[in-house]
């Protein structure tokens, strides 16, 4: 599949987050967040349960409103923008908690996300080749007639990151894709996204399975009780006392062992 | 047992294989009916397209978007009204009545459609049905409409007979189109979107489908088309009034009629609105007292037996 | 003060009507258009009971609760169950179908006619403060109140209430520590129309009986439950008293014309405005789709 971004996008930062707040009452689910994402990149997110991470997707993708900040995508003001505008715009994300499109097989999943998905309008046609395509590259062409509510967990993620593929998406966020997923299944997955990311494809990956994200990420953002607490390299951030006191330290150590 | 699914799925195959066939057959011998039969048949077939149509309608709605429209009747109600007052106080010819008053509908389907389709499934369903209650209740209000007495069309000067056969392929037409217009839908594009919708809204929004527009319009079609049914209906009656155009009952008809036929689907609705016509007669020959009762089993043991509607039943292959 | 009087006991007979159908859609998110069929039927057992057995409505109160009880107790363990967790539209048209078979019932029993109770006090009021209070409605207030304060020391204080608060919340974790979910679902049913069975009995008292009464008063339960908040009992009590107010307010500047339609256009407005209702949904769950609850 052709990914590839224009030549003259390539160095600048396709998506940035400028004091990302949202607060649900008294709550600050997210508190002044501020990063952004180059092109090409992988960008991790980490952090415990309950840190603000997918409150904060849910606030780039336009399902929240922020309570202050801007988003920028691509040097478009999206800040609270429609959420299908936003997907249109070349911004899409996979759920963590798996939503399975009731009473529609696999197959017209992802018609409809390369149908829609996209600024530019598609065929019917292409539509379906692109959804084969799509479906070709994460193993699920033998399930493309299963109802999505047969799929398992494993199988609903690896649809979602299949849908975002077909939308011909510049960013992909990813929330805990890798959940439910065994040993092998991780591994491939990594390959997956490492191979998608090299034709073009920029990733925001929000995780916990440590070793997966540490080591096919750029850079990493970590953040805790809404804040982010620590950002850089994966090395860098590992050795960030603020991080290995809030979080890391065990789980790291641990893996670094293994 | 064992030989009757044998046949019948024999059957199904060759259904299946000369589809176009049936289809061509079954119009023809529709349109040639009133030519063989009385008029009774005919007011009942009549009936029979303008409780699909609606049932189409309101297939949109549910089956195709997965929103419980329950408060259609109010476009009917609506329309008939319009045709009755435009019929009566202009030289506008009825043809064109009709789609006035069908358009009109639409339109306040559209405006209603941004504020109350926001609201989830079932908040939606009585929101609709307080939107027939309220729209009833502004038609009675108003001087124009003749407040609870209703109003009678004008008299066309035409046989009883050909007023029938007017009515007979009028609703024939609106069903036909209406089938037509859903058999589009569900093949194009638009078809994806709106099962997407249907299925989960808040991916659908993610897969960059402008969920607000189509269920909008969704709406709007809808209304049209139950808009017309309405108006053809006011034409046929002569006299309409809050209750009549507004019933409840009519609601309950199409919305069972829509469930028996299968919702989702596209003949569905005819399907349903045969089968039920034929257990009205039955019914109403021999159960007079207790047809509402009979009327409610019946509707509880479809949704527990065959919550799909018969279309599954026969077609077994998923789409 | 007159009007204020009147919106208020008016109301307390609205929470009533209401707490059976708030109570199904917060803990089981049914959509329970039988409700008002529900409620018919209480009515006209108090009805019988009264002409009959000369027993007063506001006594046979806990007889039309129980009857209704056992009714929809009986409604759910062999027909409603089947099609639980079917997603609301079915439960919306099983109830329907429900309705119309005990609407009929009824006509059969009763035919068609209106009928009334009317007691010793029926027309009856005393005045205090300028202000005329009829009996009748003095009790029914007096009763919703009662009732709405046993709903909530049963649901806080009893083990049964508190199972229930426990599946509302949380089905699978309810199941986990033991709570037999299907039965606490059935239990809740019965309670949900044993509600509308006491509900009908305060309303024999005051209005005209006749089998359809069960449409008007099902979408004044809706008006009321939305307005406080679906599932949330005091919202309930709240709700029922703005209904009325709204009701009497706009009696009065607009005419009687407009009695009825003020409580759809007032339920619009807050299902656009404020789908929560004023005190909010007691139990987790989006009413509008732009709304979520999600963790992390």
């Amino acid at each position: 599949m052709n990914f590839k971004m224009d030549k003259k996008k390539r160095t600048t930062e396709l998506l940035r987050i400028d004091g990302i707040s949202k607060f649900f009452g008294g709550i600050k689910a997210v508190d002044e967040v501020s990063f952004y994402v180059k092109c090409g990149e992988i960008v991790g997110i980490i952090g415990p349960n309950g840190a603000g991470k997918t409150t904060l997707v849910n606030t780039i993708m336009g399902l929240y409103k922020p309570t202050s900040g801007e988003v920028w995508f691509n040097n478009i003001n999206i800040t609270g923008m429609n959420t299908y505008k936003i997907t249109r715009l070349g911004l899409s994300r996979s759920f963590q908690v798996t939503k399975p499109v009731r009473g529609m097989t696999v197959m017209d999943s992802v018609i409809s996300a390369a149908l829609f998905g996209n600024n530019k309008k598609v065929s019917l046609i292409d539509a379906r080749e692109i959804a084969e395509e799509s479906l070709n590259l994460l193993s699920l062409q033998t399930k493309k007639t299963f109802l999505n509510t047969e799929l398992n967990i494993a199988d609903l993620k690896r649809l979602d990151l299949a849908k975002c593929l077909a939308m011909k998406s510049d960013l992909v966020i990813l929330d805990e894709v890798m959940a439910g997923l065994n040993r092998k299944e991780i591994e491939s997955m990594m390959g997956l996204i490492q191979s998608v990311n090299t034709a073009g494809v920029t990733f925001i990956a929000i995780e916990h399975i440590m070793k997966a994200i540490m080591s096919i990420s750029n850079r990493i953002v970590v953040m805790h009780h809404g804040k982010k607490i620590s950002e850089g390299t994966p090395k860098k951030v590992s050795e960030d006392p603020k991080v290995i006191e809030t979080y890391l330290g065990k789980s790291y150590n641990r893996i670094k062992g293994d | 047992m064992r030989l009757f699914i044998k046949n019948l799925e024999y059957a199904k195959k060759i259904v299946e294989k000369y589809n176009l066939i049936f289809i061509f057959l079954f119009i023809l011998s529709m349109i040639l009916l009133p030519f063989f039969t009385s008029n009774y048949i005919i007011r009942m077939f009549s009936s029979i397209f303008m409780y699909a149509s609606l049932a189409v309608g309101f297939n949109i709605m549910l089956g195709y978007i997965g929103y419980a429209a329950f408060g259609n009747v109010a476009f009917f109600g609506l329309s008939a009204y319009i045709t009755a007052i435009l019929l009566n106080n202009t030289d506008i010819p009825f043809v064109i009545v009709f789609f006035i008053a069908a358009i009109i509908s639409a339109l306040y389907a559209i405006l209603l459609g941004f504020p109350i389709l926001r609201l989830r499934g079932h908040y939606f369903a009585i929101a609709t049905l307080g939107i027939a209650e309220g729209t009833r209740e502004i038609i009675t209000i108003l001087r124009i409409t003749g407040g609870g007495k209703g109003i009678s069309l004008p008299m066309m000067d035409i046989s009883i007979n050909n007023l029938y056969l007017i009515i007979y392929y009028s609703f024939f037409s609106l069903i036909i189109i209406s089938l037509l217009v859903c058999y589009y839908i569900l093949k194009k594009p638009l078809g994806y979107a709106l099962r997407t919708i249907r299925g989960d809204e808040e991916v659908a929004a993610g897969l960059g489908i402008n969920t607000t527009y189509y269920k909008v319009a969704s709406w709007g079609i809808s209304a049209f088309i139950v808009g017309l049914a309405g108006a053809i209906y006011a034409f046929w009656m002569g006299y309409i009034d809050p209750v009549s155009a507004f019933d409840p009952m009519i609601n309950v008809k199409f919305t069972v009629i829509a469930l028996l036929g299968g919702l989702g689907s596209v003949v569905g609705p005819l399907l349903g609105a045969f089968l039920f016509e034929f257990l009205s007669v039955v019914i109403w020959a021999n159960f007079l007292d207790i047809h509402l009762a009979v009327l409610g089993i019946i509707i509880m043991l479809t949704i527990i037996f065959v919550p799909r509607g018969i279309m599954r039943f026969l077609k077994p292959q998923k789409e | 003060m007159q009007l204020l009087v009147n919106a208020i006991l008016t109301g307390g007979l609205y929470s009533a009507l209401a707490a059976g159908f708030s109570i199904l859609y917060g803990v089981m998110n049914v959509m329970n258009v039988a409700h008002g069929a529900f409620i018919m039927v209480g009515a006209y057992i108090s009805y019988t009971m009264f002409t009959t057995f000369n027993i007063d409505p506001f006594i046979s109160l806990p007889i039309s609760g129980l009857g209704l009880f056992i009714l929809g107790f009986i409604f759910y363990r062999y027909v409603f169950k089947r099609i639980m967790g079917a997603g609301i539209f079915m439960g919306m048209v099983i109830t329907y179908g429900f309705s119309l078979l005990l609407e009929n019932i009824i006509m059969l029993i009763y035919s068609s006619n209106y009928r009334g109770i009317t007691t010793a006090y029926s027309g009856k009021s005393f005045s205090m403060f300028d202000v005329i209070i009829p009996y009748t409605r003095l009790a029914i207030f007096l009763s919703a109140l009662l009732l709405t304060v046993l709903i909530f020391l049963f649901m806080k204080y009893s083990r049964m209430g508190k199972s229930i608060t426990a599946v509302s919340l949380n089905k699978y974790a309810a199941s986990l520590v033991g709570i037999d979910i299907n039965f606490i679902f059935n239990i809740t049913f019965a309670i949900g129309t044993g509600l509308a069975g006491i509900a009908g009995g305060l309303l024999a008292s005051v209005n005209i009986i006749y089998p359809q009464m069960g449409v008007s008063v099902l979408f004044k339960s809706f008006v009321v439950a939305v307005l406080g908040g679906l599932g949330n009992m005091s919202g309930v009590l709240i709700g029922g008293i703005l209904l009325a107010l709204f009701e009497v307010l706009g009696a009065q500047i607009l005419g009687p014309n407009y009695f009825q339609l003020i409580g759809f256009l007032l339920m619009v407005l807050v299902l656009c405005i404020r789908p929560q209702g004023v005190l909010g949904r007691k139990f987790f769950a989006s009413v509008t789709s732009k709304e979520i609850g999600t963790e992390g």
